[in-house]
């Protein structure tokens, strides 16, 4: 009995043992890492920054004027060039300007993704044939629970972003 | 199985109870230690998960990149970054190599080093002496090469202005160490070194766009008159933003630790100057807004007038009686002091405080100077300061002046932060609300700025500053031509010719000013050195090309208003 027990204690204190151990490996292995990529971060950022110093540099308005002289057959436009309404631009009598409702209209937005769920209930009141609509809706659920998992997936990446960026504040 | 019981008997027993108990003892022994080392095993492993000496390895970086904050245009273009620039130094007593030869190492590297100077760098008392500031990664390559742990290179933050002297004097400058010396970088220092907001640039009012575009007609028109200096703004009339500020001649912000002589100084904000016509609109609003007079009303311009021991003619003479109008077009001293007169010290003074005139401008920037204003106010100086002269102010109080003027008559303090950002928990975002700041203290009523919009409107349309009409634009403006004082005597030589225009006139945006210092006449102006033949054209020049760049519509010629008020127009 006393030996069981002995060896259990020992198996035990073995895999505990090797157990902290390996995870303070990963731990540690994991810090090294975000180490890794901090600099790394702190790189690119420097990497960044140069580079829109640079772009600055070479954006700078008077050099894009003396390139722009040199390799466009574009001129300052003058005044005349410039119209303030649609109608200065033909010769014809009383141009009509199409005033339609449509201007009146709010910006066009995407559209919102659809609810997966609620397609697949729609789908669902729709079966009223036979084999074919089943094999539908399968294929549905397949689809729906794919985007389902997805838009999961697209969660944790952004909260995955969120906190990398926090990190890198 | 049974244990092998073994007894021995006699003498043998103590010896063996001896190493038996010798054997407990080292066990004992072992087991303690063994213990002890799972012990520390455990609270290595559980307890010390994170230490703080990690997070200081990983982060000891971070604190020094990215120590100052940047600093970008209303456009998001960067005026004002730090990169990374390494300087060397060396340790004395970390040398392990022989002084010569490093030096010659060194001065192959560096080539503004030469043998004998490495060489007594190297040799001095003191123990850490800095070799060079700002190596290129090359040069810090190959002296990271030699591997002398005696030569210590540190991560140093150097800044840099990639638009060199486009915005100079705004932005002013920074020393070795990142001290601010001048302009926004001195103002906003405590902000721009915060290492909370090191990652949000600070946004100013300035368009890069049309600070080229008024670096470059300034620098041209400067050339071309053979002027002393140049200097001009472009305002937002209804928030006070400032676009555009040059004054020439600048200097390089990444060489040069500011304005290294007088003449480079700002002179929009710390030059003072007579600058004559232009105070003409404040006489005439003054006038109007406090009904001393109406628009129809005039006085006699036919004689020159004597004024203690002055006489004063006017510049443009019709010699006949003219009405407000027509006094404000034709730009008439006497004219205006006769209406200065009619309104009186107590009243002349108010109103000027009341512009701001009488104090230090509002800006965000420390280099400023107060105006110069007469000793005491007398008839004398009641009638030379209606039309400028006999106060010095700096060419941002006149633009402020004017932008009140016709922006319904809101004084704004001038800025250089760009307005309609909001930010909060740190995201900023532009406002979509127009720019209806209605924070500014009315000064005149919105009526006479309607009128004022007409008169300047007039004075470019029909009076002394015709050349600085475009095509397609309705611009009002007013010049000023104004004897430089040297010495304390008016000068005959030297003139300061300034235009202050407003645009689009009939509803007015921007006001664009620009003055040049000393212009000498040419030909082409039939060696005439007034604002009307040198700064009009320019501003004309400078709303050509700004107005399509912001998005203003040109418009027909529209019916200019008090034209008919106008008895001779257009007879010269």
């Amino acid at each position: 009995m006393i030996r069981i027990f002995a060896a259990f204690a020992v198996i035990t204190v073995i895999i505990s043992t090797t157990a902290v151990y390996s995870l303070k490996q990963a731990t540690e292995d994991l810090e090294q890492r975000k180490r890794e990529i901090s600099s790394d971060i702190l790189k690119d950022r420097e990497a960044i920054k140069v580079l829109r110093a640079e772009m600055a540099y070479l954006s700078r308005p008077e050099r894009l004027e003396r390139l722009s002289r040199r390799h466009l057959v574009l001129d300052t436009p003058a005044t005349d060039q410039i119209t303030s309404d649609i109608s200065e631009l033909t010769v014809r009598e009383n141009v009509q300007l199409a005033n339609l409702p449509v201007d009146n209209f709010q910006l066009l937005l995407p559209r919102q993704k659809p609810d997966p769920k609620n397609i697949f209930r729609d789908k669902n009141i729709n079966t009223d044939e036979g084999v074919t609509s089943v094999v539908s809706v399968a294929a549905d659920i397949n689809t729906s629970t794919k985007t389902e998992q997805e838009e999961n997936q697209k969660e944790q990446m952004s909260l995955y972003e969120r906190i990398l960026a926090k990190i890198g504040n | 199985m049974k244990p092998i019981d073994l007894r021995v008997e006699g003498d043998r027993q103590g010896a063996i109870e001896t190493a038996r108990n010798r054997i407990i003892f080292v066990m004992a022994l072992f087991t303690l230690g063994f213990l002890s080392l799972v012990l520390k095993l455990i609270s290595v492993g559980v307890f010390q998960a994170s230490s703080a000496a990690y997070y200081q390895s990983a982060n000891v970086n971070t604190s020094l990149l990215m120590a100052r904050a940047d600093i970008v245009d209303r456009n998001g273009v960067i005026l004002a970054t730090n990169l990374k620039s390494p300087s060397l130094a060396v340790v004395r007593k970390n040398l392990k190599t022989a002084p010569e030869e490093l030096a010659t190492d060194l001065s192959s590297i560096l080539p503004e080093l030469s043998y004998n100077e490495a060489l007594e760098i190297l040799k001095t008392d003191r123990n850490h002496h800095w070799i060079k500031r700002n190596l290129t990664p090359r040069q810090l390559f190959e002296i990271r090469k030699i591997g002398d742990p005696g030569l210590v290179t540190s991560d140093a933050e150097k800044r840099i202005y990639p638009h060199g002297r486009l915005a100079a004097h705004v932005l002013g400058s920074v020393d070795f160490d990142n001290k601010p010396s001048s302009g926004v970088e001195l103002y906003f220092n405590e902000r721009l070194a915060n290492p909370e907001y090191s990652e949000q640039p600070l946004v100013l009012s300035l368009d890069l766009r049309l600070q080229h575009i008024l670096n470059q007609e300034l620098n041209s028109n400067m050339e071309k008159f053979s002027a002393k200096g140049a200097a001009g703004i472009i305002m937002d009339v209804s928030t006070g933003e400032v676009l555009a500020l040059t004054s020439l001649p600048d200097f390089d912000p990444n060489d040069t630790n500011g304005p290294q002589t007088l003449t480079q100084m700002n002179k929009i904000l710390q030059g003072v100057y007579e600058l004559g016509s232009g105070f003409k609109t404040f006489t005439i609003a003054a006038g109007l807004d406090m009904n001393v007079v109406g628009l129809s009303d005039g006085y006699d311009a036919t004689k020159p007038v004597r004024i203690g021991r002055f006489t004063i003619h006017d510049d443009h003479p019709k010699e006949r009686w003219l009405n407000i109008p027509e006094i404000f077009a034709y730009s008439s001293n006497i004219g205006t002091l006769k209406l200065a007169q009619d309104i009186g010290v107590e009243r002349q003074q108010e109103f000027f405080d009341k512009l701001g005139l009488f104090r230090k401008a509002d800006i965000e920037i420390n280099e400023k100077s107060a105006p110069l204003l007469p000793a005491q106010w007398g008839p004398t100086e009641l009638a030379t300061t209606s039309y400028g002269h006999g106060i010095a102010v700096t060419p941002l109080h006149m633009v402020n002046g004017v932008a009140a003027m016709v922006n319904g008559g809101r004084l704004n303090p001038a800025t250089l932060l760009r307005k309609n950002i909001q930010s909060t928990n740190g995201v900023t975002s532009v406002s979509s609300v127009e720019n209806t700041d209605t924070s500014g203290k009315q000064v005149i009523s919105p009526k006479t700025s309607e009128i004022m919009r007409n008169m300047l409107h007039l004075a470019v349309e029909h009076g002394t500053g015709k050349n600085a009409k475009v095509d397609g634009y309705l611009i009002g403006g007013k010049t000023g031509t104004a004897d430089k004082v040297i010495n304390g005597q008016y000068s005959k030589r030297a003139v300061i010719s300034s235009f202050i225009s407003v645009f689009p006139i009939n509803q007015p945006k921007y006001v664009v000013f620009a003055m040049l210092d000393e212009p000498q006449g040419i030909k082409e102006t039939f060696n005439l050195r007034t604002a009307g033949m040198t700064a009009a054209p320019m501003v004309g020049n400078i709303i050509r090309r700004v107005g399509p760049m912001m998005g203003i519509k040109p418009t027909e010629t529209e019916e200019i208003e008090y034209e008919r008020m106008i008895l001779v127009s257009d007879s010269e």
